[in-house]
């Protein structure tokens, strides 16, 4: 279990300090899908960053985040780079260009298994086809390029990077948001699926409330790097308590057709 | 992908290592008159005639389709068993009869004939002042020189006329053959222009990437310097470095490699700040792995197409360069290159003296390297970026 306790992150910038995160509380448990609903630039990012340990130095990060039980916000950088993939993997908007585009992606995944996890090279080469044939990809997309996929078969392939060490948690940052509908189905219904096969946790960034109501066992709803509310998705969806939440199931359920309730 | 510039590189080297030993000229060594023009040119003037008569082959007879030729020369020794009775004889245009030289009765027959001894040219009817080449050549005629009378021994006596023309490229001022210069000079240039462009790509590729992607003050410290750098006009510099250090081949090419490498590093950085802040590089640290790991198996093989570039850029510019420092004087006499040849073709007057193979060898070989090098850098950037090749394809 992940516990995030009072964490606030804050943004210091030549012109001015910016807060991207208030006082930030919640768990993140095994074999369950938490998700964080909010508006663009509400500090979703910056918690996953802080999480991983990537925040850039202009920012700074205090309270607590921890990691079955001890404190990885104040452990050491080589500390943190060794819990990095393969006690936290991160799932980033894949779309684009979240791969390396002058080596194949078969070779991408063996090579992080090669240089994470010391796998030998035969051995590597045929975990990453499996891991591409988990995330729903046949071996033939081993040898290709990242400029011959398409949208989701790219974040497939991110997806398979991510859990290419297994790790216990995924922090997923809006792994859907520049897909298609039908992709970001797919994609979601692949992540929730894996977290039962293997008993992962899934932190789910999203904007999307709908799509994080389909998947989740909780939602965290953050406003102005605040955490609102926080409870089980059915509950969030009939019967929101915060403005904010209400407006943001409003909006959801008007862009679903279902109007005004 | 067949591509005319890799074949031409092949045989460019391949002229470069095989050239000097297949032609078994001494570049060095002055083999004809000054400015003598290549043979296939037209023009009055005949060849160097450069033949020999030995007990073997007594005669020695060529149709002479040029005017005289300055001077000739005929030298040697002939020895005999018994007391001779022998002599030199040439039959000229017209098949007039002109003995050279006669035995005396030793049996060593010394022969040092001279065509501007005046002696000589009153034995063949010239005045003082004249030319006694005029009387044994004419154009359009055979000149026919035997040894008659008593069959010599062993010996051998030379004939020379200092020729008008030499070689497929003519001579230089000192009478030296372009063409194993020219060859010479490939290997120089290829030295130069690879060595120079690889000191300074890897020194733009080391400051440019670790610059981009530590960023912050390390970075602006290290552009800073590079501004100097590139704010400073490189030719006085070269000129002062190189009378500090002295003119050698690999001063030229440390020189050459320490002030070219701004530019790549300058291309190089903006790249790693863009690639920085990508997506790819933060699924990379996310998944744990190290600033060099990263630096070195994705972002370096993301700037190859640019390092490429600036590569095949640089080696023509290197190959100026060292051709413009050599055109001023500043590379070591001893070592021929392209830009040495021109040089000299400007210092010793081959402009005036209407000596075009002295020039355009050297001017179009440096062309053609350089378009060369340009297409190959072409074609190497479609081999290092999967991206074009596929794209391409399709």
């Amino acid at each position: 279990m992940i516990c995030i306790r009072d964490l606030s992150v804050t943004y210091d910038t030549n012109a001015r300090k910016v807060r991207a995160v208030r006082e930030a509380s919640i768990d993140i448990h095994h074999s369950a899908v938490t998700a964080i609903v909010g508006e663009s630039g509400g500090g979703k990012s910056s918690l996953i960053y802080s999480i991983l340990g990537l925040l850039p130095p202009e920012a700074t990060a205090t309270g607590k985040i921890l990691f079955e039980g001890s404190d990885i916000l104040s452990a050491p950088e080589a500390t943190r780079r060794d819990f990095r993939g393969i006690k936290v993997a991160l799932v980033t908007q894949g779309a684009m260009n979240s791969l390396t585009p002058v080596i194949s992606v078969g070779e991408q995944i063996a090579e992080t298994l090669r240089t994470r996890l010391g796998t030998r090279r035969r051995e590597a080469a045929v975990k990453a086809s499996e891991l591409l044939e988990m995330v729903g990809l046949g071996p033939s997309f081993a040898v290709r390029f990242p400029h011959e996929l398409s949208g989701g078969e790219k974040q497939r392939v991110v997806i398979a990077l991510a859990i290419s060490c297994s790790p216990v948690f995924l922090l997923a940052d809006e792994p859907t948001s520049a897909l298609d509908v039908i992709t970001q189905a797919e994609i979601i219904t692949l992540l929730g699926g894996m977290v039962r096969e293997t008993g992962m946790g899934l932190l789910l960034v999203t904007h999307d409330l709908p799509l994080a109501s389909s998947v989740s066992d909780s939602i965290s709803v953050m406003h102005q790097g605040k955490i609102v509310e926080s409870g089980p998705a059915e509950k969030i969806m009939t019967s929101p308590l915060h403005p904010h939440t209400r407006d943001l199931v409003f909006a959801a359920n008007l862009a679903t057709g279902r109007g005004f309730q | 992908m067949p591509r005319w510039s890799f074949a031409a590189f092949f045989i460019i080297v391949a002229a470069a290592i095989a050239g000097p030993s297949l032609l078994q000229t001494d570049p060095f060594e002055s083999v004809a008159r000054p400015f003598a023009p290549p043979v296939w040119t037209g023009g009055e003037e005949g060849p160097a005639l450069a033949v020999s008569l030995s007990p073997s082959k007594t005669l020695f007879e060529k149709k002479w389709n040029w005017s005289p030729p300055e001077n000739i020369s005929i030298r040697g020794t002939l020895s005999f068993e018994e007391d001779p009775s022998a002599s030199l004889v040439w039959t000229g245009p017209g098949g007039e009869r002109f003995v050279l030289a006669v035995s005396g009765d030793t049996r060593e027959w010394l022969i040092d004939i001279d065509a501007r001894d005046v002696s000589f040219k009153a034995s063949l009817g010239v005045p003082p002042f004249g030319n006694a080449t005029s009387v044994l050549f004419r154009n359009h005629e055979n000149i026919r020189v035997e040894i008659e009378g008593t069959t010599p021994s062993a010996g051998k006596i030379e004939i020379r006329t200092p020729g008008g023309k030499w070689g497929l490229m003519g001579t230089d001022q000192r009478g030296r053959d372009v063409l194993s210069l020219f060859t010479e000079g490939i290997r120089i240039s290829l030295i130069v222009g690879l060595a120079a462009t690889l000191i300074s790509s890897a020194l733009g590729l080391l400051v440019g990437l670790s610059s981009g992607y530590l960023g912050g003050k390390i970075d602006s410290f290290i552009m800073r310097g590079v501004d100097v750098l590139l704010s400073i006009p490189v030719l006085p510099i070269l000129m002062v470095i190189v009378g500090i250090w002295g003119k050698g081949l690999w001063q030229l090419i440390l020189i050459l490699g320490l002030f070219s490498w701004m530019g790549t590093a300058r291309t190089v950085r903006s790249l790693a700040l863009t690639l920085r802040e990508s997506c790819y590089v933060e699924n990379l640290r996310s998944i744990g792995a190290s600033p060099w790991y990263i630096l070195w198996r994705h972002l370096v093989p993301e700037a190859l197409p640019v390092l490429l570039a600036a590569v095949t850029l640089g080696v023509p510019g290197a190959i100026l360069a060292e051709a413009g420092l050599s055109f001023l004087g500043l590379s070591d006499p001893r070592i021929i290159s392209w830009g040495r040849m021109l040089h000299e073709a400007h210092g010793f007057g081959a402009f005036t003296a209407g000596a075009w193979w002295l020039i355009l060898p050297p001017g179009i070989g440096i062309s053609v390297i350089c378009l060369v090098f340009l297409d190959m850098g072409r074609a190497l950037e479609e081999i290092a970026d999967p991206r074009l090749v596929k794209g391409n394809r399709k």
